[in-house]
């Protein structure tokens, strides 16, 4: 390549790289003029609750309450009913327990009933149950004080406020008809010996055309079922008030109706959402396949409002994020000086392969998202992973064409000869970690397959790095050089003599 | 020099090795069968002191808050600030299962807070908790599957590229990677929480970056003419990328300190986890890979030489006596006419 073409590319290559970077990279501000705020890609990650903070609120059993809670209603009484409501409850830690008897919580004597025992115990592995489906990075269920819950998820989720209430449900799954003046629960399923799990099998989602659909798998009681009332629903194209059918749980419609064209043998597909919003349509589909495999619970929650559920952040705060990319920062610079100090040009071009890395990886992290992509402590593992696999190996290239040169080859043959010597086993050991980060991308569950995916995007951009960009890079800048000698630092002896 | 002798010795002992790296990982398991894992305080039982405001509070009010809180409980292992949309807030500080909060010192703290906070309702309040989830025990098996599959994987590819004891000697490396990590921790009963899998993650790919600088120069070694006469255990303690491997590890360790020192508290138990799997892998793929790797070697190449071999002859087998009087009458006949 001559050199005014070699500069040239050499020019577009570094403002191309320069304009990504500061996509990737430049911090946020004010564009003046307008109230919008510039943010770069890698202050749109979504995080997870280790870097990110997150959301979490209380379940509380009807009949119990927090001791926030108790002082406040006891201020509201009139003197003389204070001490009647104080002599109602009884303490538990920090928790009050209702000793009415309606509430099947205490007997007067503030012995806790065994079977409220027994169902909160219940309610308490099928709580954990549908939060584990859900497939958090990282997110908590814990018992306070024997009788609440407290669930923390990710702040990612930007549906956490409606899957927070959706999965404190407690009511037992059925399916009503009618319009959206009243519903009324099947006939079919008011006899004695009905049961739910006799007409359903289960529930998924799906998605196609763009829309993500709710997914009804009914059993051959179910069809028969479902077939005999079709021909009373209402079409698609019906006005607000036609007849549909609704699956809720307790007295929660779960998604939107059912009209006969979603109807098809034994499988019902309810169009729910756009795409984008899968999230929200495996929410539904959680909350209902649990309510079908665990039935209803005995006692109900306090009603969870939206102003019930408390953000938290995570410990630092926003500077917690921040520290993070300082930290980065200094390893990224660390790692682009070093090589130039010791290895001259060349150690240029593993710079600019260094910030094509970061740009591939942090626009796809910040990208591929909708929730699947929280960015957590093991996706920085994985980041410096990656980035660290990629400096070694542009230094074992550099290795590898000094060895060649200083058997007296020329500088162009050590290049080529280098490369070629370090191209297989490089193409191996990605293909093994690549191989190894989809295998755990399938078999991980929640935050490591997150992780896993990752780290697939980190070892594929890696090798192209690697395999491709540093060689083309190396070979701009290498024709644009005046003397291939100094490029690399090598030292010729015979030229030494001269 | 001396390096390259100590390096040389632990290669030259590859079932010593084994039976050590062995009785590490089985004693491992034993205790983590027996007693778990030992769970980081924000993922193990607790008791939690919470403040709560009835309003909303400024930075410098909850500073405030923390500062007398610290004045009479300071023995917290962490403090969670949670905020109601605009309302009211809460500060959760948690503490040992088996603390102890005297009634007295509790009410002084809250007549301490009442006085600084005169506007606000504050509330204190304590509670035990119990976390359900704190290592889900499928999250953690379908880990370890994940891991193996990794290794398996890892065997299958290099197996056909390079031959079965390169693969195999790879895969060992990884797996005595992965399943001594999980030994150290186990064993030193270092805490943990959920992202304890992703640094089990990060040591198997640590153990096959560090494995291919090494078999990489046992591959060129074999095609290399001068090379020739030596035999695999000369070949082996020649071609083990100890440099190679010292910078990546320096470099790698480096960057987790650094991580580890100006990012957060939760990076910051991250970078040491991964310190620790780091020195573990290192040793895997730099002592113990080499090491195993002799033997097979051995005999693979005694297989290979097996089949190979020019004048490969049938073992003997007994004939009946009238074949063999015929054969004789043959083998004359041939040599008259001859």
């Amino acid at each position: 390549m001559g050199k005014k073409k070699s500069t040239a590319l050499m020019v577009l290559l570094t403002v191309v790289i320069a304009v990504l970077c500061a996509i990737t990279i430049f911090p946020s501000f004010a564009i003046p003029g307008t109230v919008e705020i510039w943010n770069p890609a890698i202050m749109q990650f979504d995080f997870g609750s280790d870097l990110g903070g997150g959301q979490y609120a209380y379940y509380y059993p009807e009949g119990v309450m927090s001791e926030s809670a108790f002082e406040s209603e006891k201020e509201l009484k009139k003197e003389e009913d204070k001490q009647e409501f104080v002599d109602s409850y009884k303490k538990h830690g920090s928790l009050y327990l209702s000793k009415d008897e309606d509430d099947g919580i205490c007997n007067d004597k503030g012995e806790v009933s065994e079977d409220f025992k027994k169902e909160f115990n219940r309610f308490v592995e099928v709580i954990s149950a549908r939060y584990a489906e859900k497939g958090y990075s990282d997110y908590q269920v814990v018992v306070v004080d024997d009788y609440a819950l407290r669930v923390e998820i990710p702040a990612s989720d930007l549906n956490g406020s409606g899957v927070i209430q959706t999965f404190a449900y407690t009511g037992e799954l059925t399916i009503k008809s009618g319009t959206s003046e009243a519903y009324e629960v099947l006939e079919e399923l008011t006899k004695k010996d009905a049961k739910i799990t006799d007409y359903i099998e289960g529930f998924s989602t799906t998605t196609q055309y763009d829309v993500a659909y709710l997914e009804v798998e009914l059993t051959a009681k179910g069809e028969k079922l479902i077939k005999d009332i079709k021909s009373t629903l209402s079409g698609t194209d019906s006005a607000e008030g036609g007849t549909g059918l609704i699956f809720t749980v307790g007295d929660n419609q779960i998604g939107y109706p059912v009209f006969k064209e979603y109807i098809d043998g034994d499988t019902i597909m309810i169009p729910e959402a756009q795409d984008s919003d899968l999230a929200t349509v495996e929410t539904y589909a959680i909350i209902l396949n649990s309510a079908l495999e665990n039935g209803g619970f005995e006692f109900k929650l306090s009603p969870i409002g939206a102003s019930d559920i408390r953000s938290f952040e995570a410990v630092h705060g926003d500077i917690g994020t921040l520290l993070l990319y300082i930290a980065f920062a200094v390893i990224l610079l660390a790692l682009i000086i070093l090589p130039i100090v010791r290895q001259g040009r060349y150690g240029v071009v593993n710079a600019y392969v260094v910030l094509s890395y970061l740009i591939i990886t942090g626009l796809c992290f910040a990208f591929i998202s909708d929730a699947v992509f929280e960015f957590t402590l093991g996706s920085a593992l994985v980041f410096l992973a990656g980035l660290l696999l990629v400096c070694a190996l542009n230094n074992s290239f550099y290795q590898a064409i000094k060895k060649e040169f200083y058997l007296g080859k020329t500088v162009e043959s050590s290049v080529k000869t280098g490369y070629k010597k370090c191209l297989f086993p490089t193409v191996d050991l990605y293909a093994i970690l690549a191989l190894g980060a989809i295998a755990t991308a399938i078999i991980g569950a929640a935050g490591l397959q997150t992780v896993a995916l990752q780290a697939l995007i980190c070892f594929v951009t890696g090798a192209f790095c690697n395999l491709l960009w540093t060689f083309a890079v190396n070979f701009v800048f290498l024709s644009a050089s005046k003397n291939k000698y100094k490029y690399f630092r090598f030292v010729r002896e015979d030229d030494d003599d001269e | 020099m001396m390096n390259k002798k100590l390096t040389n010795r632990l290669i030259g002992k590859p079932f010593l090795l084994t039976l050590l790296l062995s009785l590490l990982v089985v004693a491992g398991i034993v205790v983590s069968a027996v007693f778990g894992l030992n769970k980081a305080a924000t993922a193990d039982d607790r008791q939690m002191l919470t403040v709560s405001m009835d309003s909303f509070v400024y930075e410098t009010q909850l500073e405030k808050v923390e500062e007398i809180v610290d004045k009479h409980f300071d023995n917290y292992d962490y403090s969670q600030q949670g905020a109601m949309s605009g309302a009211s807030q809460e500060i959760s500080y948690s503490f040992a299962p088996d603390e102890i909060f005297d009634d007295t010192a509790l009410n002084a703290l809250r007549a301490e807070l009442e006085k600084a906070f005169p506007d606000f309702e504050i509330r204190v309040s304590v509670s035990s908790e119990r976390v359900v989830n704190a290592f889900p025990m499928s999250y953690l098996v379908r880990a370890l599957i994940a891991g193996a599959v990794f290794c398996v994987l890892a065997f299958a590819y290099t197996s056909a590229r390079h031959g079965l004891a390169t693969g195999s000697a790879v895969s060992l490396g990884m797996w005595s990677a992965g399943a001594l990590t999980f030994a150290v921790f186990a064993l030193t009963r270092i805490p943990v929480t959920t992202s304890f899998t992703y640094v089990l993650f990060f040591a198997l790919i640590v153990s096959a970056i560090a494995s291919s600088f090494t078999f990489r120069k046992i591959g060129e070694s074999y095609k290399s003419e001068a090379d020739k006469e030596l035999t695999v255990e000369d070949r082996t303690q020649k071609s083990v990328a100890t440099k190679e491997i010292l910078v990546f590890t320096v470099a790698s360790a480096i960057a987790l300190v650094l991580l580890g020192a100006i990012a957060t508290h939760a990076m910051r138990m991250v970078a040491l986890w991964s310190l620790i799997a780091l020195g573990v892998s290192v040793f895997s793929a730099w002592i113990f890979a080499p090491s195993i790797f002799v033997p097979l070697k051995k005999l693979s190449d005694k297989k290979a030489a097996n089949r190979a071999r020019y004048d490969y002859k049938k073992e003997k087998k007994v004939k009946p006596a009238k074949q063999e009087k015929q054969e004789e009458t043959a083998d004359e006949n041939a040599s008259k006419e001859a």
